[in-house]
């Protein structure tokens, strides 16, 4: 019967935002093997997954927002997850809770607690989740200053050996790649199909039945859930709390997630894209750290990850031939197409 | 009223029961103690002019809306939620084509269907029942892994009616669906219909095309002014009946065409071309195009959609480039190339699109800025806005085309479509162009604007105007244009001229049937 | 609305807090609120086309040591303030076209370039050696008259940065209402196609508008730096939030079309006022900015709701 086959084109062509994190990814693994082959030891790739896997669930969590469009960019998940940070660090061990079990369980409430505020005023109100999360940056970036003016405190010690580990056969391999397998599982169910439908276009979604509300505060819980487990392997990886990282860990997932591919005008991002994009992020200030700058680095680190960002958007850009797909329904361009 | 109450009480009970509803927006009241029923196995026909709460209606029973007053039932319940809707039976295919971009043409078709977490139906059964209704809608196979937005308008709109399909509606609403139909699919379209009311399913269409309702409806609800004024049934729905009902005691002139009769026929000739179109490629491959346009000349432009009459229009007026080619427009003996926007309002040439929500009006601006902001840029002095100049054009066509307005600080949107299209013709005329291309200036308007229209696009032609006239309604080429260009295969398939302008001779040149075109030739 | 509350919050300030109307206070006040201000200039012209500058910040900061680092390389005070806001200018032209060439996807390519500039003056003033940057800091010889700007001086009352400011305030106004250019940038946020079809060019309108944004947030940065005597880089951070909470709470919405820079002068005042009162009850600059985000919600659900799916089909 015809159009019951699946068309491989369609398949191919829908992998194609994978083109540019896959490059960027490629050009960074041959500098480091040429620049700093200690990434490809036991000890570097257990630091590289410690290192990354953090970045690679937030942004997965705000991949999801993303999808859940339109301009579904969640700016609060630095500040988020400091938030989480703390609390994991100087919270838990006040009302006794250091199990790893436990402390897994409270990261994830609070994050899908915080998420689940912000998705309801955003799907209630009908505010742009720019403004909800910039507003809930705000308050949350204040807020761990004032709890926690300097870094500081020791997180439980079976995490706080996480980020010492030395081989990647060990739970900071295991931890993401369960995420992973259920972030696939999510992916796959209706309740995703409908995210997405949503994001694509909001007003066919609503009058063909879809529950608007649920689904997009659905959106957030799922964020909230990998931001809670990212923050956890945060945790694990700077070993204390601190207030300060907020600010530059907004910038790095929401660089991960547009190098990954993900279309801001909602609908279009990939969990693949947003963790390649992530471990690229990490590769650029592997790299960068190669190399001798001393007291520049962090400049350093800055420029490239800002540089990059143009480019994979330069890219991005070029690769779908800078179609005005996304413009057009903002009424960018008019007419039938052909 | 006497009609709507026999014909109700001599059959079954009635499925959808609207009673003294009343809808309001701001100030605008979109319904006023409307009253409304249909039956299960009827076609049931909703008609009125733009504005008098035709989708307003639709939008009730989708359950997108709510009434302020009175209730609306369907099957016995009221719709609280197109959720609610759907799950009753309640299929609404709405005027805007409301497709999921991004999504696949399979992601489209089941939007809703699914639980919240569950899916109603297997994958594999979606596929099957999907490809079987499509290919049976469609007239070939459509591939449901492709993004929606590569399908053609037509197909789009197919997608849309299928989605209400797929769901074993008992009621289903079509909100003038067959506006992006291609003229074959209008007819399999009338076919769906039809094998929805033998099975039982009450069907209800709302249309400006009044010929489509006389073909297929059983009976027709006429709306005016948010009120229902009448019912007809089966024989008595006549273009004339349809007409007195909607016009109402104002209605006092000749109803029927609502096109002028045609004075003598302009012709152009070398000398008095205005517009000169030559070896003009819409696509690589696609045979190149001549056209000239004379002053004083009224061209229509016609073809069924897809076939470049739109990238034509468009291309002319330097919104897209063909592919080699050129277009001029001559003014006082010099000719003025034309390959952009801006060169195309330097030769004196103004386009007037018909889709105004797309490329018409300013949604955020009021009714004034709506008009000047196309005045202002060729008023400023030192890029100051002479503000006074353009309120004196402002209120010149506003008396010379009598545009309804209230306040001229009032937001576009509170002005009908008709009045809406008129700003958007009144801005372009402010620059007293020599040459008009008009991209389906009807679409939407009630027919006393669409009157006015003619009126005055004829107006123009004796002043010496060149005029290119795109529609989608063959109708409106009779009598109104001196030669109709019929688009195939993106190029001008025939140039139809005077007497041999019949909305049949057009029709089948957009089928590319020259013979019936021949035969009318021979004729004369 | 956001007049009324200004007015509410002046009222509370006044009986709740001792010396609030002290002359003082008002000066200070604002001289803080024209740096704010001016910087607002570019973030609500941006809001109009329905774009985002979250670059801001980042330019800012790289104007401020940039030109200490200028002026400590001999260049002269004026030439390099002039270099400067015209490199800001630049910087933010392209973000500007790129942002139009990537349909409107302005939020990420700012914060892309707003990064990457940054970045790249503080590793070229770090360069050189004549004088180093040390955790973002930059110290150098600060002509006096660039201070005095900034600052109220006894003679003359009121700084000369306020006078500016105010003097923008007309020029942004005036452009906006009069202008074919502002009312452009009114039609291109309500409805692009439409701007085109009256020969509003799209691409031309962001360039421009994200130019300005660009130079008028290098001018904060060169007021800012007379005002503090030493460059740093992280001198811009507050101003990436309160800029858009300004436009925001002024009243004008981010999809674009609607609103105004008078509406945003209103959006800054309240915050100064705001900023002053909470200073009053010794609040912490971090308990500030967490109070400043609970404001933002109640104010934006107040008047930049979009209207729910059901009005728009």
């Amino acid at each position: 019967m015809p159009g019951t086959e699946r068309a491989p084109t369609y398949f191919l062509a829908r992998q194609r935002s994978l083109v540019t994190p896959l490059i960027l990814l490629c050009v960074l693994l041959v500098i480091s093997a040429w620049h700093g082959p200690h990434l490809f030891t036991s000890d570097g790739l257990a630091g590289a997954v410690i290192g990354a896997a953090p970045l690679v669930l937030a942004t997965l969590g705000i991949t999801v927002i993303a999808v859940a469009g339109p301009a579904g960019v969640d700016l609060s998940v630095g500040p988020v997850m400091t938030f989480i940070n703390i609390v994991i660090v100087l919270g838990l061990p006040l009302v006794g809770v250091s199990s790893p079990v436990l402390v897994f369980v409270a990261a994830i409430i609070v994050g899908v607690l915080l998420q689940v505020a912000m998705g309801t005023l955003i799907a209630c109100l009908r505010v742009s989740t720019v403004v909800v999360t910039l507003a809930v940056y705000l308050v949350l970036d204040g807020l761990n200053t004032v709890i926690l003016p300097e870094p500081g405190g020791t997180a439980p010690d079976w995490l706080a050996s996480w980020g010492a580990a030395s081989s990647i056969l060990s739970p900071i391999l295991y931890v993401p790649v369960a995420a992973f397998v259920l972030w696939t599982l999510i992916t796959a169910s209706t309740f995703f199909r409908n995210i997405r439908l949503m994001g694509a276009n909001d007003r066919t979604a609503f009058v063909s039945g879809v529950a608007l509300i649920p689904t997009r505060i659905g959106a957030h819980v799922i964020a909230g859930i990998f931001v809670g487990i990212a923050s956890v392997m945060y945790s694990g990886l700077i070993g204390s709390a601190d207030p300060t990282a907020g600010a530059s860990y907004t910038l790095s997932a929401v660089t991960a997630l547009v190098i990954g591919g993900a279309s801001l005008a909602g609908g279009r991002a990939k969990g693949l894209g947003s963790v390649i994009g992530a471990i690229d992020i990490w590769l650029i200030s592997y790299v960068l750290s190669t190399f001798n700058f001393g007291l520049n680095a962090s400049y350093w680190v800055e420029f490239a990850t800002g540089a990059v960002l143009v480019a994979a958007l330069f890219a991005g850009g070029i690769l779908s031939g800078l179609s005005p797909r996304a413009w057009r329904h903002q009424g960018g361009l008019a007419g039938p197409t052909p | 009223m006497n009609a709507a109450s026999a014909a109700s009480s001599s059959l079954g009970a009635n499925f959808v029961e609207v009673s003294s509803v009343s809808k309001s927006f701001g100030e605008t009241r979109a319904l006023r103690g409307c009253n409304f029923s249909a039956r299960a196995g009827e076609v049931h026909a909703v008609v009125g002019e733009n504005g008098s709460g035709k989708s307003t209606l639709a939008k009730l029973l989708a359950g997108v809306l709510y009434p302020d007053a009175g209730s609306v039932r369907v099957n016995g319940a009221s719709p609280a939620s197109p959720h609610a809707a759907r799950a009753r039976g309640i299929a609404v295919v709405f005027q805007e084509i409301l497709i999921a971009e991004g999504g696949s043409v399979l992601d489209n078709l089941y939007i809703g269907d699914d639980g919240l977490f569950s899916a109603r139906r297997s994958q594999r059964q979606k596929r099957a029942e999907a490809a079987a209704l499509l290919d049976r809608l469609v007239g070939g196979p459509v591939a449901l892994d492709a993004p929606v937005e590569d399908l053609s308008l037509n197909t789009r709109q197919w997608v849309v009616i299928a989605r209400a399909l797929l769901g074993k509606p008992s009621l289903v609403v079509f909100d003038e669906a067959t506006a992006a139909l291609d003229h074959s699919s209008v007819e399999r379209f009338f076919e769906v219909v039809r094998e929805l009311r033998a099975s039982g399913v009450c069907v209800l269409i709302v249309t400006h095309r009044i010929h489509e309702l006389t073909a297929i409806c059983d009976r027709a609800t006429v709306l005016s002014d948010g009120a229902d004024v009448g019912t007809l049934a089966g024989g008595e729905i006549t273009e004339a009946r349809l007409l007195e009902l909607m016009r109402g005691e104002a209605g006092s002139g000749p109803a029927g065409g609502a096109v002028p009769e045609r004075p003598a026929g302009a012709s152009c000739s070398a000398a008095n071309a205005a517009l000169v179109v030559s070896k003009l490629r819409l696509a690589p491959d696609a045979p190149p195009i001549d056209l000239a346009v004379g002053q004083g000349e009224i061209v229509g432009l016609a073809g069924l959609e897809g076939h470049g009459q739109v990238e034509f229009i468009q291309a002319v007026s330097g919104i897209k480039r063909g592919v080699g080619g050129s277009i001029h427009v001559r003014r006082e003996g010099r000719l003025h190339a034309i390959d952009s926007a801006l060169s195309a309002d330097r030769a004196n040439l103004a386009y007037i699109p018909g889709d105004r929500k797309a490329e018409g009006t300013f949604p955020n601006l009021s009714v004034f800025e709506n008009f000047g902001i196309a005045c202002y840029r060729r008023s400023a002095r030192a890029g100051f806005v002479d503000r006074r100049r353009v309120m004196r054009m402002f209120r010149d066509q506003v008396e010379r085309l009598s545009i309804r307005i209230g306040s001229a600080a009032a937001p576009i949107h509170s002005l009908s479509g008709g009045n809406q299209q008129k700003i958007v013709v009144g801005r372009a005329l402010a620059a007293s162009p020599l040459v008009l291309a008009l991209n389906d200036p009807t679409r939407g308007v009630d027919i006393g604007a669409k009157r006015d229209l003619y009126a005055l696009l004829r107006r123009l032609a004796e002043n010496g105007k060149a005029i290119l006239f795109l529609s989608n309604e063959i109708e409106e080429f009779v009598g109104l244009c001196d030669r109709v260009a019929v688009f195939r295969l993106q190029s001008a398939f025939a140039v139809l001229a005077g007497e041999e302008i019949t909305a049949d001779s057009v029709l089948a040149a957009m089928f590319g049937y020259a013979g019936a075109l021949e035969r009318e030739r021979a004729r004369h | 609305m956001a007049g009324a509350v200004l007015i509410a919050l002046i009222a509370f300030g006044a009986t709740s807090i001792g010396g609030f109307w002290s002359l003082l206070n008002l000066r200070s006040n604002l001289v803080f609120a024209s740096f704010l201000g001016i910087a607002t200039i570019g973030q609500t012209l941006c809001a109009l086309i329905g774009g985002l500058d979250l670059a801001i910040p980042f330019v800012l900061g790289a104007a401020n040591i940039g030109l200490v680092r200028l002026m400590n390389g001999g260049v002269s005070p004026g030439l390099g303030i002039v270099i400067v806001v015209g490199l800001g200018g630049l910087i933010g032209a392209f973000n500007g076209a790129l942002s139009n060439r990537l349909q409107g996807q302005s939020l990420v390519v700012t914060l892309g370039v707003g990064n990457a500039v940054l970045g790249l003056v503080q590793i070229l003033v770090s360069k050189g050696g004549v004088s180093g940057i040390s955790g973002g800091t930059i110290e150098g010889k600060i002509p006096r008259w660039i201070e005095r700007f900034s600052t109220f001086n006894h003679s003359f009352g009121i700084a000369p940065a306020v006078l500016l400011w105010v003097a923008l305030i007309v020029v942004t106004i005036v452009v906006l209402r009069m202008t074919w250019f502002g009312r452009s940038l009114y039609a291109l946020g309500g409805n692009q196609a439409a701007a085109a079809r009256v020969l509003v060019s799209s691409w031309w309108s962001w360039t421009v508008v994200f130019a300005v944004s660009g130079a008028t947030a290098a001018l904060t940065g060169v007021l800012l730096l007379g005002y503090t005597g030493s460059g740093y880089a992280g001198v811009g951070d507050p101003y990436l939030f309160t800029t858009i909470a300004a436009v925001l709470i002024g009243g004008t919405s981010l999809v674009g079309g609607r609103g105004g820079y008078g509406l945003s002068v209103l959006g800054v005042l309240i915050l100064t006022v705001l900023q002053t009162i909470l200073s009053g009850y010794n609040l912490s600059q971090a308990a500030q900015e967490a109070i400043l985000g609970f404001l933002i919600i109640p104010t934006v659900a107040l008047y930049a709701r979009s209207p729910h799916p059901r009005m728009q089909i």
